[in-house]
C-alpha cells in the first residue's frame, strides 16, 4: 500500500509556542487514520500544514505522493477537507451551497442530489443554510467535502458537539466512503469514536507523537495483565493472564461462570498512563 | 485563471449583492438622492444644471459602492469563513478578487447609468461618463478590498471605509470654496472622475489636465492593486 501522506520531522511554533516539535507519521491509501489528543496537542495545526494553510519552520510533508510545495489548487479537486473554520453562504439554500461547489468543480447536479441523500438533507434543500440546526449544518458541510469524491479527505473533530443519532449518521458516511476507496484522515479528542472508526490512532500531546498503532494492538499492548472471572454468585475472581492461572481459578470456584472478561485499557487509559493527562 | 471557477463565483457575487440588504442600501441611496435632487433642484431659483446633479450623486455612488460594499463582501467571506472553504476548494486570489470586483462594477454600471437617466444628463455625454466611472470605480474598488481584507469582519469594515468616504468626498465637493482643499483633491480619484466628466462635456479629453486627471486614476489603481496583493499574500496563511 502506498503512503497517501506524511509527514517528516515537522516543527513549527507560533511566537515562543512550539506547536509541534518533530512530527512523523504516514499514512496509507485507503486508511481511516485518527489523531487523537486533549485541546491545544496540536491536531487543527497538523490538518492546516496538510492542507497548505499553515507553512511549517520545518520537515518534510507530502500529500497524494507530492511534496506540499508542489500542491497546486488543482490536487485540491482530489482532497474534501471539513475543518471547524469551514463555512456555509447562509443566504443560499442547501441546494445552492452545494451547488455552488458543484459549480466550482464541474460536476453533474446529479451529485448534489446523491451527497444530500447521503448526509440525509435531500428533504431540506430549499432551505437556507442559515436556518438549519448545528447537527444539520455539519451535515451540510461534509457533503460539500465530499461532493467531489475526493481521494483524500480532512476531518478536523467532525463529530464534536453532535447528537449521537447525527454522529452515528456520519460515522456510517465516513465507513462507506472508506469502503469506496476514500483514505481519512481525522482528528478527535473522543476516544470511543477513534475506537469505533480508526484503522490506526496516533496520540498527539503537547505537539509530539507519543504512541502510534492499531487501537486492538495498543489496547493489548497495554493491558493489565489480568483476567476477571466473574461467577454466578455476583463475586468478582481475578486472576493472572495466563491459561494454567486461569484453570487454577477456575478449578476453586464453587459455583457457575457469568462471564470472563480480560482488563484491557480504553484509549483514553492509554493516553492518561503515557501523558498523565485527560483527552478531553 | 479558470474561467469556469471566476464565471460560477461571478453569479454568485452578483446574486448575492442582491441578496445582501446592506449592499441593496449602499446601491439605492446614490438612487435615492437623484430622484431627490432632480425634484427639488429640477426648476426655479434654485435649479442646478444636470451635470451638477450627476457629480453630486456619482460622487456618493462611488464612495459608496466600490469601498463599502465591496469591503463588506469581502471581510463578511473571511467572517464567515467561506473564503477559507473556497481557498480549500482550488479556488485563486485573482478569482477570488475579479470576481467580487466585477459584480460590484456591474452594480456600479447599472446605478450610475440609473442616476444618469433620473438627472436628465445629455447622452451624447455617456460614454464617456462610463469610460470615468468604471476607471474610478476600478480604482477604488481595490482600496475596498485592501479594507475587507484588514477588517476583523463587516462591522469593522465601516471603522475604516467611513473615514476614507469623508476624506475622498469631502475634498471634491469642497475644492472649488478652497485652495488648500482644491490642491489636496487634485491627487483624489473621485476629484479626477468628476474633472473628466466635466472636460469630456467640454470635449477636452485629451487636453493636459485631462491626461493628469487619467494619470491619477491609473496611479490610484496601481497602488491600491499593489496593497490589495501584498495584503492577501501576508494574511493568505494562518502563519
Amino acid at each position: 500500500m502506498e503512503h497517501c501522506l506524511s509527514m517528516g520531522e515537522v516543527f513549527i511554533s507560533f511566537g515562543d509556542r512550539p506547536a509541534l516539535q518533530g512530527l512523523s507519521f504516514d499514512v496509507q491509501e485507503g486508511e481511516i487514520f485518527g489523531f487523537l489528543g486533549p485541546s491545544g496537542a496540536g491536531k487543527t495545526t497538523t490538518i492546516k500544514l496538510l492542507t497548505k494553510q499553515l507553512r511549517a519552520a520545518s520537515g518534510e510533508i507530502e500529500v497524494l505522493g507530492r511534496d506540499i510545495g508542489a500542491l497546486s489548487m488543482a490536487d485540491f479537486d482530489q482532497i474534501g477537507v471539513l475543518t471547524d473554520s469551514s463555512g456555509l453562504y447562509e443566504r443560499l439554500s442547501v441546494w445552492e451551497n452545494l451547488a455552488l461547489f458543484a459549480d466550482l468543480k464541474g460536476l453533474p447536479s446529479s451529485q448534489v442530489e446523491d451527497a444530500l441523500k447521503a448526509v440525509g438533507l435531500s428533504d431540506e434543500k430549499k432551505k437556507k443554510a442559515k436556518a438549519l440546526s448545528r447537527g444539520m449544518k455539519q451535515r451540510l458541510m461534509l457533503a460539500r467535502a465530499v461532493l467531489h469524491k475526493p481521494k483524500l479527505l480532512f476531518l478536523d473533530e467532525p463529530t464534536a458537539a453532535l447528537d449521537p443519532a447525527t454522529t452515528a449518521s456520519i460515522h456510517k458516511l465516513l465507513f462507506s466512503l472508506n469502503r469506496e476507496g476514500t483514505t481519512i484522515f481525522l482528528t478527535t479528542h473522543d476516544m470511543m469514536e477513534a475506537d469505533k472508526l480508526c484503522g490506526r490512532v496516533a496520540f498527539l500531546d503537547k505537539g509530539r507523537i507519543v504512541e502510534l498503532g492499531q487501537p486492538a494492538s495498543l489496547k493489548l499492548k497495554y493491558a493489565h495483565d489480568q483476567v476477571d472471572i466473574l461467577t454466578a454468585d455476583g463475586q468478582t475472581h481475578s486472576c493472572k493472564k495466563s491459561a494454567a492461572s486461569i484453570k487454577a481459578c477456575l478449578d476453586g470456584l464453587s459455583c457457575g461462570v457469568s462471564a470472563i472478561h480480560s482488563k484491557e485499557p480504553t484509549l483514553e487509559d492509554i493516553f492518561l498512563s503515557l501523558t498523565g493527562r485527560e483527552l478531553s | 485563471m479558470s474561467m469556469r471557477h471566476f464565471g460560477t463565483l461571478f453569479r454568485k457575487d452578483l446574486k448575492d449583492y442582491l441578496q445582501n440588504k446592506n449592499s441593496l442600501l449602499m446601491m439605492l441611496l446614490p438612487l435615492f438622492f437623484a430622484l431627490l435632487y432632480s425634484v427639488i433642484f429640477s426648476d426655479g431659483p434654485e435649479a442646478m444644471p444636470p451635470m451638477y446633479l450627476l457629480s453630486m450623486t456619482v460622487s456618493m455612488s462611488l464612495c459608496l459602492l466600490p469601498t463599502a460594499t465591496l469591503s463588506m463582501s469581502i471581510a463578511e467571506e473571511r467572517e464567515k469563513n467561506t473564503l477559507r472553504t473556497l481557498v480549500l476548494s482550488g479556488v485563486t486570489a485573482v478569482e477570488f478578487l475579479l470576481s467580487k470586483a466585477l459584480a460590484c462594477l456591474v452594480m456600479l454600471t447599472v446605478v450610475d447609468t440609473l442616476i444618469f437617466a433620473v438627472v436628465g444628463a445629455p447622452w451624447g455625454f455617456f460614454p464617456a461618463f462610463l469610460l470615468v466611472t468604471t476607471l474610478a470605480g476600478l480604482c477604488l474598488e481595490f482600496l475596498g478590498g485592501v479594507i475587507g481584507l484588514v477588517s476583523r469582519d463587516q462591522m469593522s469594515t465601516g471603522t475604516i471605509s467611513a473615514p476614507l468616504m469623508l476624506l475622498l468626498m469631502i475634498p471634491s465637493m469642497l475644492a472649488n470654496v478652497n485652495a488648500v482643499l482644491a490642491a489636496i483633491a487634485r491627487f483624489s480619484p473621485v476629484y479626477a472622475a468628476l474633472q473628466l466628466f466635466g472636460l469630456s462635456s467640454q470635449n477636452a479629453m485629451f487636453s493636459a489636465d485631462a491626461l493628469w486627471y487619467f494619470g491619477v486614476l491609473l496611479v490610484w489603481t496601481l497602488l491600491s492593486l499593489a496593497a490589495f496583493w501584498l495584503v492577501y499574500k501576508k494574511r493568505g496563511t494562518d502563519n
